[in-house]
This record gives C-alpha cells, structure tokens and sequence, in this order.
C-alpha cells in the first residue's frame, strides 16, 4: 500500500513541509526541555522519598564550639539514646592519588556506615556492589569507564595528615568493582542554619582535570597494606535516622535538648521545604519551559493535525468512495503529514543537546537520557491522538462520506 | 438471471441534533440483474442518492436488507466493506469526487493501489483506461487545469481501474453542457453494451430514457417502477 499519496508536490505543499519541520523540531525541543527540567528539579523530591529522608533529621556538629573527640563521642551517644533515634550515621571520606592517563589525580571517595550502605543503593550501570568481606572496592561515576574497566586494580596513596600542615602518604591497592550511573550522590557535608536538602548531595563538583568533571567515588572497606582500617576522615554532619515510634518533629524536639547546636538540627521536610525556597528559579524555569511546551504541543500539533484533518476531508471521502476504509483513509493523510514530525523529533532532540554547548538556558543542565526521550515521544503522540480520536471515532454515529459530503 | 443487487424493505433515518427524525427512506424494495441500466428519478430529497450511496455501501440503512452479489454489507467489517466497494462497484459522481492538484493518472491509479496492484500492473491499466476514454494526452495534467467534460472521462475511468461489474451514478452529466452531456451518455451505453450493471440517479429524462428500467422515488419510497 503506497501510504504517502500526499507526499508534497508543488511549491507550496513544501513549504508548508518545511514549516511543519520546523514546527516539530520547535515543539521536541521545548517538550524534551521541560521533561528534562522536571526530571533535573524532582529528583530530590524523589530521593528523599526513596530513602524516607523526610522522617530523618540532619545534624552538624559545630567545629566553631572546638568540642573534644570525648565530647562529640558523648554529644553522639546523647543522640543514639533520645526516644524515637533508630541510628545516627556519619560519612567519612578518603583523598585518594591514582594514576590516570599516564599521570595521577586525586578523587575522593565516601565511605557510607555498614548500616547506611545498606539503604544507600545508587544505580549500577556496570559492575555489583561488593559484600563486606571483599577489600578496597571502588565504584567510580559512570564517565570513568572511559579509562578504567571492572576488575582494574589501581594502585596509588591515601593522603594523611599528621598536623595540620605535615601530610603523608598511605599506599594502597583499590579495585574497580563497578560504574554508578550519574545521579545525586549524598554527601553530608556542609552545615548551616538553613539547609536545603540538595545541599547534602553533590553532583556537579565543577573542578575539571583533562577535561573530566572530578566527582566522588564510592569506597567500600578500605585496608592499608597490612590490613588494618585505613583512617579517614569523617564529615561533621550526622544523618539521624528515626525508628517510626515517635514523628519527626517530635524527635527534633526531643533532641534539641540533648545537642549543643540545636540550630544545626533539621528534619527531612525542613530540608525539603528549604530546597523549595532555594530553587524558585529553577523551579519558575520548569514552570515556564512546561506552559511554552503545552502551548506549543496544543497549537501546533493538536491544532495543526484537526486543520490537516478537516483541510483534507474532501481527499479523505475520495479515498473512501476509492475502497478505503476509514481507518486506510486516515492512515493515508497522516503517514504524509506526520512526515515531517518524524524527522523533527530527533531535530529538535539534538538541538536540545547542543543547547548546554549554547547556553540557551539559565540554569538547565541539558541531557537526554532515554526515559525523557520516551516521556517526550508518549507526550507528542498523546497531544496527536487527542487530535485524531474523535475523528477515528465519529463514524460510530455517522458514516465517514456523510461526514463529509458536500450539503 | 441472478441479483445483482436485492434491496428489501430498506429504510433510512437521519437524526439530525435538535432536529425532528427525516425518513429519507421508508421500505424501499428493488431487485437488479446483472447488465441491467437502471434509472432512479425524483425531486430533490427524494431519498434517491441515500439509497445509492446505501447500495454503494457508503451509508448504512437504518432497516431492512439489501444484498449485493451474494453478500449482507451490514454483516461485513468497514475494511471488507472498503474491499468490496473497491473491487465491485465503481462511482461517478456529479462533482466529479476527483483530487483537484493530482493528475489524472494519479486519479485513476487510486483505487488500483487500494487494491493492492503492482505498479506496472497499474500503469498498463490506466494507460489502456486513458486511451478508452480518449484523454491519454490529459495522463500528465492536473484535473484542476481540465474541463468538466474532460474531468468525468477521468472519473469514469477512475470507477473502472478495477473492472467492477456496478457502476452508480449520481447525476453524472448535471454539471455539463449539453454536447458533452452526450458524449458521457454515449459512454454510458457503451458499458451497458459491455454487460456492467448501471444505476443512475438523475432528473434528466433524456439520461433515463435510455434506462432498460425507470424507478421514481417519492418521500422515501419507489412509487412507479
């Protein structure tokens, strides 16, 4: 069967073509945006549900009151003990030297608690988790696949610090044990009065090193060469998980007695109210990118696809007197006049990978990852068979030529 | 000789919104044999072009039966139903029902595509076609830039890409001049020669006259036949 009967043939018709392009590219572009966005803006909403953030409370420990280790040690316990506390973690962290590209650079790795690990499950996108019996494992972001494979053993140093000015070195062999998807890594480690919760994830570190963004790795029982505990240093924020018992907000006021800083106490929702109030514009861009999208979407290919219809009604009985059936006659109008949809769909997916190269957008990371592309395709197909439903459906009350017959 | 086309007690209803029900048909009965010309005659809203497009399987009867070759439309899928309006019966209408922009090859080579015909298959058929109805120089021009005389050659070419044994007419020669009026009729006695079944909706008596039968059609039923 020849679907594209209506393939442009004057001048006209191709500019029509070429509008329609354009139309399509424009309509991709602002639709692949606004999921991207969307997707960019929420994912905290998502973690913190994910982790059931919202019933933990943060806390850091304020260097400023220069506590002593017994202190911090005695400030912790106080925590563990109050009504409601399910555990009290705490991050540490290694600054690891390796070699990379002929050269070494340094990463840091997280060391999440056994206990925390085990709810703290990032995506793999090659590579397993190691048990806990299995030394020095390293997962390492995604774009490290570039240079390293799984199974690679890297050997390098652990940075110490004997005073604060005097550093030495600690060798170490890790092993790559796997690739973690980019994503929001959680990484308590900056305080304050006011603490969004994106302020706990880091994703973008912004420091480049041969063109390569340097994140964080993951590390997973850290040994020196004899096989002792390799020292890290710890964070001073806690992640205070509660046990169900007792609300959120009564377990902050519980604690609030029983720790120096009760400022630097905040519960999920406080962060997630925050991380509100600290991304308005980011949020005032989605919003924007969402209503220009709908718009687009509405008028060009709801709009467009009800006028292609109606325009080609006439066309549309011809076929049908021809031997067509309803459904054929559909078919035919639209395979041409989705045509140029089709190819303005990776048109403007491409664009919209370009555009972080642009600076198109004020605060925008643009990535295409394949579950907005297919957000963005359901979503054109949608707004189309908005469009094409009632007119497939009409002949249920009248027959396609008394549709469209001439009195 | 076998039925063509078997009408029994067929009625026909429109519902319009907000409007009171139009019988436009209201139990018509007719029976056609194969190779006869038939003639449907009656003032306008007669119901004569309704029981041409139920019989052409373009509308469907609110009541009543009608079998064509053998085969209950009303039991059939829309896409049998398209299959065997492609195949059986051809249209020639008063407006022609041609795609304007399209050339007359491209006209004629539709119902050929929907019936599922090679392309070399298609050409030899509408050169031949082109050629019967004298407008094989016309292949390569738009309907658009023809006259209507030129543009119902094209459409009875159209209605017989496939060799259908049924033509319907609906007024075919109500929008030409006198001169080519005949030259359509002349075309239209030819396929009776032929042996294709034809009926014709018209007010021209000269067109009905030269019908092997005449039916009138008043307010939704046949009152002379």
């Amino acid at each position: 069967m020849n679907l594209f009967l209506f393939l442009p043939r004057k001048a006209s018709q191709w500019f029509s073509f070429f509008i329609s392009l354009i139309a399509a590219s424009a309509v991709t572009f602002f639709l692949i945006a606004f999921i991207c966005s969307f997707t960019q803006i929420s994912v905290m909403f998502r973690i913190a549900d994910t982790w059931d953030l919202r019933d933990s409370l943060f806390y850091t420990t304020n260097n400023d009151f220069s506590l002593s280790e017994e202190e911090k040690l005695a400030e912790r316990n106080r925590i563990l003990s109050t009504a409601g506390v399910l555990d009290a973690n705490n991050v540490s962290l290694y600054y690891l030297t390796l070699p990379f590209k002929e050269k070494s650079f340094s990463i840091t790795f997280i060391n999440y608690s056994d206990s925390l690990l085990q709810d703290i499950r990032y995506e793999l996108i090659e590579g397993s988790y190691p048990s806990r019996d299995q030394k020095n494992q390293i997962l390492l972001p995604a774009y490290y696949r570039e240079f390293y494979k799984v199974g690679d053993t890297l050997t390098g140093y652990d940075t110490a610090y004997n005073t604060l000015e005097n550093t030495y070195e600690i060798p170490i062999s890790v092993t790559v044990a796997g690739f973690f998807k980019e994503q929001p890594t959680f990484f308590p480690y900056i305080g304050g009065t006011a603490l969004p919760l994106n302020a706990v994830f880091s994703r973008h570190t912004g420091v480049f090193e041969d063109g390569i963004e340097v994140t964080d790795g993951i590390a997973i029982n850290f040994c020196d060469e004899s096989g002792a505990v390799l020292p890290a240093k710890h964070t001073d924020m806690f992640l205070i998980r509660t046990n169900g018992s007792v609300p959120p907000e009564k377990v902050k006021e519980n604690l609030s007695s029983v720790v120096e800083s009760p400022c630097l106490l905040h519960t999920g929702n406080d962060m997630i109210d925050e991380y509100i109030n600290a991304s308005k514009e980011e949020i005032g861009e989605t919003i924007s990118l969402g209503i220009t999208a709908v718009v687009l979407a509405l008028s060009i290919l709801v709009s467009s696809t009800v006028l292609e219809l109606v325009y080609r009604k006439k066309e549309m009985a011809t076929l049908y007197l021809c031997g067509a059936s309803w459904s054929k006659c559909l078919r035919t109008v639209l395979a041409t006049y989705i045509l140029p949809f089709l190819i303005g769909f990776p048109i403007g997916l491409f664009l919209f990978a370009k555009s972080g190269e642009w600076y198109l957008f004020y605060i925008l990371q643009p990535q295409l990852e394949i579950f907005d592309v297919l957000v963005t395709l359901g979503l054109e197909t949608f707004f189309m068979a908005c469009a094409i439903l009632p007119f497939r459906f009409s002949t249920k009350f009248k027959t396609p030529y008394e549709l469209f017959r001439k009195d | 000789m076998e039925h063509v086309i078997a009408v029994n007690d067929l009625k026909k209803t429109y519902r319009p919104p907000h409007q009171a029900p139009v019988e436009a048909l209201r139990g018509v009965t007719l029976h056609v044999e194969a190779g006869e010309m038939i003639a449907i005659t009656g003032v306008s809203g007669s119901g004569k072009s309704t029981l041409l497009h139920i019989i052409g399987l373009l509308d469907q009867q609110t009541d009543g039966r009608v079998s064509l070759l053998d085969t209950d439309p009303s039991k059939l899928s829309d896409s049998k139903r398209a299959k065997l309006r492609n195949r059986e019966i051809g249209f020639v209408l008063q407006d022609f029902a041609l795609i304007p922009y399209w050339t007359a090859f491209r006209n004629v080579e539709v119902p050929l595509i929907f019936a599922g015909k090679k392309r070399k298959e298609r050409r030899e058929r509408i050169e031949k076609l082109l050629q019967e109805f004298g407008i094989s120089e016309l292949a390569k021009r738009r309907v658009s830039q023809m006259s209507g005389g030129q543009r119902q050659r094209v459409a009875i070419a159209r209605a017989l890409a496939n060799n259908p044994p049924l033509l319907l007419a609906d007024e075919p020669t109500g929008a030409l001049d006198s001169r080519t009026k005949e030259e359509i009729m002349e075309i239209f006695r030819e396929l009776h020669g032929q042996g294709k079944t034809i009926l014709i909706v018209t007010h021209d008596p000269q067109i009905a006259a030269m019908a092997d039968r005449i039916l009138t059609i008043r307010d939704g039923e046949i009152v002379d036949a």
